[in-house]
C-alpha cells in the first residue's frame, strides 16, 4: 500500500503539467514577486538652484542662480541651445565679477564647437565680456589660446578658419600685449601651419605641409584674408611698442616719472597677470636632444655662432620684452613669411592686397630695427 | 703651565724628555728671558748649543728648536749670535738627507736671519759675514728640499741682491736644470710655482737698470712661448685665419742675448704621446710668465700687457674650429691628440688671464672686452649651438674659465655690451644641471643590444638579452640613482659668476628668467632638505641680489624672496621700510610755464631798459602821457597769468602818468619790478655827489619802502614842491657809483 501511494506521488513529480490555452503557467510554490512601483514626486518650489521668488532675495544671487543654469546648457547636444545659452548670457551679463570666470570656463570650448553659428556667438560674447570686464581675457589667457591653438590647427576647415578671425582678433585686440608677451612663438607657429607655409627650406616639411593642407581641405581665399588681416594686427601689436592700454589711456612710462628711486617703479604691484609666469616653477621641461646628435652629416665643429636664434631654440626662448620677439621674426619667421607673402601677392586680388599691407608693416620694422643699430 | 728656568736648565743638561713644555715657557713667558740673570743666560745657551752638538738626532732637534724660541730676544742674539748662526750652519752641512731636522735647522737659519736683519750693527757683523756661506750652502743641498732651500734662497735674493750678485748666474742654471728635467710637470704645484717665482725675481739682482733686464726676460718668454705655439704649424693652416697671423707679426723678436729657458723641443708625429711635450713646454712657460708678471718687484716695470694679450689671442685663435687641418694629417688619432694639446694650451691661458685681473685691477680694464671675446672662442660648438655633451667633458676647464670671466667682470661696475657675456650664462646653466648617467648608458647599452642583434644566432642573443635586460630595469626604476650631481667647485664658481653677472650686466629676459628659476629652485631644495632649513650663504647672496638688481624687467622678485629668506635684514628693509619715503618736489606743468614766464620777464625787463634808455633820450620832445601810455603799452603786452600783476603796475602807471604831467620831464624815474633795481636807480638818480651844481634840496631822497607805488607818488609830490628842476639824467651802464 506504501509503495502504490510513493509511487503515484513519484510519478506526480516528474509528470510535466500541461499548459492551457489563454492561461499562462502556475508559478511555483517559492516563488518570490519582486516587482515594485515608484512614483516621484515634484518639489519645484523647494530645489536649491531655485529660490522662492515669493522671499525677499538678493539680485545678485538671482543672477547666480540664472547664469549658473544657463552655463550647465552650454553643453547641451542640440547646436540652437547652445547658441541660445550664450545669448542669453550675452545679454544678461553679470555683475559680479566672480561669476565671469564660470562664464569663460564653461563657453571657452566652444571655441572648436562643430557649429558656426555657436562660435558666432561665442566670439561676439567674448567680446561683450572683455568690454565689461578689461583685463578679464588677460586673466584667462592660458586656457583661451590653447582653444585658440587647437582650432587653429585643427582637422575640419571651417573651424580653422574661423578660429583666427574670430576669437584670436578677440585676443589681439583686448589683450594683445600679455599674448604676444607669452605666446608669440606659438601663435606664429599656428599661423604658419593655418596657412600651410613651412619655417625649414627642406623638401621634407614643405611636402608634408602641402601634403596635410590638402588632406584637411585647405583654406579658403576669403578665409586667408582674414588669415592675413589678422596676422597683420597680431604683429603690429607684437613687434612695435604699445603705449596705450586697453581703455586707449597711455600707459605709464615709469621711467619718465618723478620717483623715490628710478628703481621704484619696479618694486610696486605688476600690472600684468601671472608676472612670475616666466619662471616656469612649477612646468617640467622635457630635455630635448641637442642638435649635434641629430645631424650626424654636419661638420662636428666648424659652425660660426653669429648670436642668431634658430628653430630648435624656440622652445627655450622667452618672448616678454619687445627686443627678443624682434630678433626671433628676423631670424626665424621673416624669411619664410615674405616668401609666402610674395606668393600671395602675385595671387593678386583682396589677398594679395593684405599680403602687401603685411609686407609694409615688415619694412617699417626693418627700418626701425635699422636706425637702432 | 710655564716651568720654572732651574728645571729648564736642568733638563737641557741631558736629552729632554719632552721640549714641548719648554718651548712653550719660553715663548710665552717673555717675562723669564727679560729678567733672567746674565749667567743663567749664558748657561742657557751654551746647554741649547751643547744640545745641537750632540750626536743624538733627538737632541740635535730639541737644540734647534729651543735655539727658535730664543732667538726673539735680542740680548741673546747679540750675544751668541755668530755661535748661534755657526752652529746652524754646521748642522744642516752635516745633513745628507732630508728630513725634520734639516727642515727645523733651515728654518731656524732663516728666523734667525730674518731677526739679524734691519739691524744695521748685528747686520753688518753677523749676518753680512756669513751670507756668502749660507747661501753656497743651500745652493748645495737644494736636491734635498727642493721647496725649503729655493724658498730661503727667493728671501735672499730679494732681502740681499748686492750679496747675492754672485751667485745668481748659478742659481739661475739650477733652476733650469729643475725645469728641464723630465718630471717637473709631475711636482707638486707649490714647488712649481716656488720655482718660477724664483727665476721670476732673479732680475733684482742686476747691478744697473734691473728693469730693463725684467722687461727683456718678459719679452724673450713670450717670444718663446709664441714660438712653441708655432709648432702647430706643421699639422693645421694657419693662413686660414689671416688675424693669426698679423698677430703672430706683431709679436716682438728677442731681446739681448738671454738664452731660452729650454733645449728644441723633439717631437715624433708617429709617437702621439710626445705631441703633449708640447703643452707641457707651454704650461711651464705660462707659469714662469705668471709668476713675472703676478711676483712683487722692489723696482718699477713697464708691464708689457699688450704682448702678453696677443700671446694669449693667438694661443686661443690656433682652434680646429676656425683652422682647418692640413691634406697630410689624415689620422684621427692625430687629430684628435692635436686638439687635446691644443685644449691643454687654453686651459694654460686661462690661467693665466685668471690671475691678471687681481693684480692690475684698472688698468687692464681697456682689455675686457678683447679679453671676453678670447674667452668666448674657447667654449665648445657645434652646429652653431653649445655642445653640451663636449662641455661636460671639459667640465673642470669650463669652471676655470668660468672663474676667469668672473674676475674679469668683477673690473667694472656695469657692462653695456651684453652680447659678450650671454654664451658663459648659457654655459653656466648648462653645467649647473646635473648630468644623467642613465641616458649616457642607455645609449651604450643600445648599441651593445644592436652589435648583438647582428651576431646571427638567436639563441645567444636571447641569452645576452636576458643578461642586459636585468641591471637596465633599474635604470628605469631608480632613474634618480643614476643622476650624478654636480660638483661643490663648479657650483660655487657658476653661483659666483651668477652673482657678478646680476650686478653688472643687463640680462635678456629668456636667460634671466632661466637663471631666476635655477635660484629659486635651488633655495628651496636646499631650505627644504638641509636639516636646519638654512639656505646656504651663496644661495642668500644670489637671492638678495635678484631683488636689488631687478635689470630690464618690470616686475620685482621681492615676494618670492621674501617667501625664502623671511628673516634676512636687507629684505625686511624692503618690506618694511623704516624710514617714510623723501617727498620730492615734482615740478608740475604750471609751475614750468612760471619758469618759463619768469625767464620771458627778464627778457623783457633787459627790452624795457632799452626803451627807458630810448625814452629818455627823447623825453623832453614827447608828452609824458604818451610815454607813460607806452610803459601802459608794454605792460598791458604782458601774458595773461601776470596781466594781475601787471594791471596793477598798469594802475600804477596810470596814476603815475596823471601824476607825471605835473613832474618835470627828467623826474620819470624807469620803474622795475625788482625794487633793489628801481631802489638802486632812485639812489642813483638822485645822489648829490653827481650833481654837483645842485644844492641839497629840502625834500630828502625817498625812503624806498615795499610799496613802491605810494612811494613814488610821494616822492613825486614832494618835488612838486621844490624850488629845484633836476636836471636830465642819462643813464648809462658805463657810468660807475
Amino acid at each position: 500500500m506504501g509503495s502504490k501511494r510513493k509511487k503515484t506521488e513519484k510519478q506526480k513529480d516528474f509528470v510535466k503539467k500541461k499548459l492551457k490555452v489563454g492561461k499562462t503557467a502556475a508559478k511555483p510554490d517559492n516563488h518570490t514577486d519582486t516587482s515594485f512601483s515608484s512614483r516621484a514626486i515634484s518639489l519645484p518650489n523647494q530645489s536649491l538652484n531655485r529660490k522662492q521668488t515669493s522671499d525677499s532675495l538678493d539680485d545678485k544671487k538671482r543672477e547666480e542662480v540664472d547664469i549658473t543654469h544657463h552655463l550647465s546648457l552650454v553643453k547641451h547636444h542640440a547646436s540652437t541651445t547652445r547658441k541660445e545659452v550664450l545669448s542669453y548670457v550675452e545679454q544678461h551679463l553679470p555683475s559680479n565679477p566672480s561669476l565671469y570666470k564660470n562664464i569663460i570656463t564653461s563657453c571657452v570650448p566652444l571655441i572648436v564647437d562643430s557649429s558656426q553659428s555657436v562660435r558666432n556667438q561665442l566670439s561676439s560674447l567674448l567680446i561683450a565680456c572683455a568690454k565689461n570686464k578689461p583685463g578679464l581675457l588677460d586673466l584667462h589667457l592660458k586656457s583661451i589660446i590653447l582653444f585658440i591653438h587647437s582650432a587653429m590647427t585643427h582637422i575640419q576647415p571651417d573651424i580653422r578658419n574661423s578660429s583666427s578671425v574670430k576669437f584670436l582678433a578677440v585676443l589681439v585686440d583686448y589683450s594683445g600685449s600679455s599674448l604676444v608677451r607669452s605666446y608669440f612663438i606659438k601663435t606664429l607657429k599656428s599661423f604658419f601651419t593655418l596657412l600651410a607655409w613651412t619655417l625649414d627650406d627642406n623638401k621634407k616639411s614643405i611636402s608634408l605641409a602641402i601634403t596635410t593642407s590638402s588632406a584637411t581641405g585647405g583654406s579658403t581665399k576669403k578665409a586667408r584674408i582674414g588669415h592675413l588681416l589678422v596676422l597683420r594686427k597680431f604683429l603690429a601689436v607684437a613687434l612695435f611698442p604699445n603705449d596705450e592700454d586697453l581703455n586707449g589711456s597711455k600707459v605709464i612710462d615709469i621711467s619718465n616719472t618723478c620717483m623715490i628711486h628710478p628703481l621704484s617703479g619696479k618694486y610696486l604691484i605688476p600690472s600684468s597677470s601671472r608676472p612670475y609666469a616666466p619662471l616656469k616653477l612649477f612646468a617640467k621641461e622635457m630635455k630635448t636632444k641637442s642638435s649635434s646628435t641629430q645631424n650626424t652629416t654636419n661638420s662636428s665643429s666648424t659652425g660660426i655662432d653669429d648670436g642668431s636664434f634658430s628653430l630648435h631654440d624656440l622652445s627655450t626662448l622667452s618672448t616678454e620684452d619687445l627686443e627678443t620677439r624682434r630678433k626671433v621674426f628676423n631670424d626665424v619667421f621673416l624669411k619664410p613669411m615674405v616668401k609666402n607673402l610674395n606668393n600671395f601677392i602675385k595671387e593678386g586680388g583682396e589677398v594679395g592686397r593684405e599680403a602687401n599691407s603685411i609686407l609694409a608693416l615688415i619694412e617699417k620694422l626693418k627700418a626701425e630695427t635699422k636706425i637702432e643699430k | 703651565m710655564s716651568l720654572p728656568l732651574k728645571h729648564i736648565l736642568k733638563e737641557l743638561e741631558t736629552s729632554p724628555s719632552s721640549v714641548i713644555p719648554i718651548l712653550s715657557t719660553l715663548h710665552n713667558n717673555k717675562a723669564i728671558l727679560q729678567t733672567i740673570s746674565k749667567q743663567d743666560r749664558k748657561h742657557l745657551v751654551s746647554r741649547t748649543l751643547n744640545l745641537t752638538r750632540s750626536p743624538v738626532p733627538y737632541n740635535k732637534w730639541c737644540g734647534v728648536n729651543i735655539l727658535f724660541v730664543l732667538s726673539d730676544d735680542y740680548t741673546v742674539l747679540t750675544e751668541d749670535g755668530v755661535h748661534i748662526l755657526a752652529q746652524l750652519i754646521k748642522i744642516v752641512e752635516q745633513q745628507s738627507r732630508s728630513g725634520s731636522l734639516l727642515a727645523s735647522a733651515v728654518d731656524c737659519l732663516n728666523k734667525v736671519c730674518n731677526q739679524i736683519r734691519g739691524k744695521p750693527t748685528l747686520t753688518r757683523e753677523i749676518l753680512t759675514p756669513k751670507l756668502p756661506t749660507i747661501i753656497s750652502l743651500f745652493m748645495e743641498k737644494l736636491e734635498l728640499d727642493p721647496s725649503l732651500f729655493i724658498h730661503s734662497l727667493q728671501t735672499f735674493m730679494k732681502k740681499h741682491p748686492t750679496t747675492f750678485r754672485p751667485f745668481g748666474n748659478k742659481l739661475r742654471a739650477r733652476i733650469l736644470e729643475f725645469l728641464n728635467s723630465e718630471n717637473f710637470s709631475n711636482y707638486p704645484q707649490k714647488l712649481k710655482e716656488l720655482v718660477y717665482s724664483t727665476l721670476a725675481s732673479l732680475p733684482v739682482i742686476e747691478k744697473t737698470e734691473p728693469e730693463a733686464k725684467w722687461q727683456a726676460d718678459v719679452q724673450n718668454l713670450i717670444h718663446e712661448m709664441v714660438q712653441v705655439v708655432l709648432i702647430y704649424r706643421e699639422f693645421l693652416n694657419f693662413n686660414d685665419d689671416s688675424e693669426l697671423v698679423s698677430i703672430i707679426q706683431k709679436i716682438p723678436q728677442t731681446v739681448g742675448e738671454n738664452p731660452a729657458h729650454f733645449k728644441a723641443l723633439s717631437v715624433d708625429v708617429n709617437d702621439t704621446r710626445s705631441l703633449y711635450l708640447i703643452s707641457e713646454r707651454f704650461s711651464i712657460l705660462c707659469g714662469i710668465l705668471s709668476a713675472f708678471i703676478n711676483t712683487d718687484t722692489s723696482f718699477a716695470v713697464r708691464v708689457p700687457m699688450g704682448s702678453v694679450l696677443a700671446m694669449c689671442d693667438i694661443v686661443c685663435s690656433i682652434n680646429s674650429r676656425f683652422i682647418s687641418f692640413r691634406n697630410d694629417t689624415h689620422d684621427p688619432e692625430l687629430k684628435s691628440t692635436i686638439k687635446s694639446t691644443l685644449t691643454l694650451n687654453q686651459i694654460s691661458i686661462t690661467k693665466l688671464l685668471s690671475k691678471i685681473p687681481a693684480m692690475y685691477v684698472g688698468s687692464v680694464l681697456p682689455h675686457l672686452s678683447n679679453v671676453l671675446s678670447l674667452l668666448e672662442v674657447l667654449i665648445p660648438f657645434s652646429n652653431k649651438r653649445i655642445d653640451a655633451s663636449e662641455l661636460f667633458n671639459m667640465e673642470q676647464f669650463m669652471a676655470d674659465l668660468l672663474e676667469c670671466v668672473t674676475n674679469w667682470l668683477n673690473l667694472t661696475s656695469s657692462l653695456s655690451d651684453t652680447t659678450q657675456v650671454l654664451r658663459f650664462i648659457e654655459v653656466a646653466l648648462i653645467l649647473s644641471e646635473p648630468q644623467d648617467v642613465s641616458e649616457v648608458s642607455s645609449n651604450s647599452s643600445n648599441g651593445a643590444q644592436n652589435t648583438s642583434n647582428g651576431s646571427g644566432k638567436k639563441n645567444k642573443n636571447n641569452k645576452k638579452k636576458s643578461h642586459s635586460s636585468v641591471p637596465l630595469s633599474d635604470l628605469l626604476s631608480h632613474q634618480h640613482l643614476f643622476t650624478s650631481s654636480v660638483s661643490p667647485r663648479t657650483v660655487q664658481i657658476i653661483r659666483q659668476f651668477i652673482n657678478a653677472t646680476l650686478k653688472k650686466v643687463t640680462i635678456p629676459p629668456t636667460q634671466y628668467y632661466k637663471i631666476m628659476r635655477y635660484i629659486f629652485v635651488e633655495a628651496t631644495r636646499a631650505k627644504r632638505y638641509s636639516l636646519e632649513s638654512e639656505i646656504p650663504v651663496s644661495l642668500k647672496d644670489l637671492l638678495v641680489d635678484a631683488v636689488l638688481y631687478p635689470g630690464n624687467e618690470g616686475v620685482s622678485l621681492l615676494p618670492l624672496v621674501s617667501s625664502l629668506l623671511g628673516n634676512d635684514p636687507i629684505i625686511s628693509v624692503f618690506n618694511n621700510p623704516r624710514f617714510p619715503p623723501l617727498a620730492k618736489y615734482a615740478k608740475t606743468q604750471s609751475e614750468y610755464d612760471i619758469e618759463e614766464e619768469d625767464e620771458e620777464e627778464n627778457e623783457e625787463e633787459d627790452e624795457e631798459e632799452e626803451i627807458q634808455v630810448l625814452a629818455n633820450d627823447s623825453v623832453k620832445s614827447k608828452p609824458n602821457s604818451v610815454k607813460a601810455e607806452k610803459l601802459h603799452s608794454i605792460d598791458v603786452s604782458a601774458e595773461e597769468p601776470f596781466k594781475r600783476q601787471k594791471i596793477v603796475e598798469s594802475e600804477v602807471t596810470q596814476e603815475s602818468s596823471t601824476i607825471t604831467e605835473s613832474i618835470p620831464e627828467s623826474m620819470i624815474f624807469k620803474r622795475n619790478e625788482d625794487t633793489e633795481t628801481f631802489v638802486k636807480e632812485v639812489t642813483d638818480v638822485v645822489t648829490l655827489e653827481e650833481i654837483p651844481p645842485f644844492t641839497k634840496p629840502e625834500s630828502v631822497t625817498p625812503v624806498i619802502t615795499h610799496d613802491t607805488s605810494t612811494q613814488l607818488i610821494a616822492t613825486v609830490e614832494e618835488d612838486d614842491n621844490s624850488d629845484f628842476e633836476m636836471p636830465s639824467i642819462d643813464v648809462d651802464d658805463d657810468d660807475e657809483d
